[in-house]
């Protein structure tokens, strides 16, 4: 297996990219990728943050993480917001069709807990700017 | 710290038994009301709810939410660095990943 590079798998470029985009009228399937494709490119810069620490994941090659791992790590530092803003909008634009929406947080029996979702460029901006804090942090992480 | 049927009361203003119940299997209760504790002795804040949030996909607790009425982004990110810091620094940092402050208002983003 090759040594591995955190550089490899940093978004830094991929999110200036996403910011470029912002106030060209994306549509909602842009919108709705762009989130996902953020909140999932800072888990892989947390993994293989984690995998040059010598920390390892499940499968053959011990590269596979938690991603209640990555948020419990965010939150434990104090990234409360921005990760709680990345979590519920990745669930709504990968698990959600409906625009505004209610997420459901909680399984049953404890149904009841929701956040309202709307899925538009005014929340893009405020993901990558929550992204950016994110990736501040791992960084030096 | 404050004992188990102490943490029992504390933690059923903000939410029901089942709910408790769940959050026992998560996180330490004890701990948890601690924390309630000093957020409303240390900062003029309203808890509105304690719940868990289930990972969409395994179902599993991803972390137990306290929600806060009345905070807007810029106040909730002050307010979740200096309780984690402080968690952190009092050796608390694995029930800092599990809890998460959640500002209502802010959340509402238009």
């Amino acid at each position: 297996m090759q040594p591995s590079n955190a550089n490899k798998l940093k978004p830094h470029k991929l999110l200036n990219y996403f910011e470029s985009l912002l106030s060209n009228s994306l549509d909602e399937v842009f919108i709705r990728r762009i989130i996902s494709a953020v909140y999932f490119s800072l888990f892989n810069y947390w993994s293989i943050k984690n995998i040059c620490k010598g920390n390892k994941g499940k499968g053959n090659n011990n590269d596979s993480f938690p991603h209640t791992q990555f948020i419990q790590d965010l939150a434990s530092s104090g990234l409360d917001p921005q990760i709680y803003l990345l979590y519920v909008y990745r669930v709504a634009v990968d698990h959600y069709t409906l625009n505004p929406t209610k997420v459901t947080l909680t399984s049953h029996p404890y149904k009841g807990r929701t956040q309202n979702v709307k899925i538009d460029e005014n929340i893009l901006r405020k993901i990558l700017e929550s992204a950016k804090d994110v990736l501040s942090f791992l960084d030096n992480y | 710290m404050i004992d188990k049927k102490e943490a029992l009361e504390i933690l059923k203003t903000y939410t029901d038994k089942d709910c408790v119940n769940r959050i026992s299997n998560f996180i330490d209760l004890r701990g948890l009301a601690s924390i309630v504790l000093w957020l409303t002795n240390t900062f003029p804040i309203n808890i509105s709810s304690i719940s868990v949030t289930e990972d969409v996909e395994s179902s599993q607790p991803l972390f137990v939410e306290i929600r806060i009425n009345n905070c807007d982004w810029e106040e909730w990110k002050y307010l979740a660095k200096y309780t984690k810091d402080t968690l952190n620094r009092e050796g608390l940092g694995d029930i800092a990943g599990k809890v998460v402050l959640v500002c209502n208002q802010a959340m509402q983003i238009s």
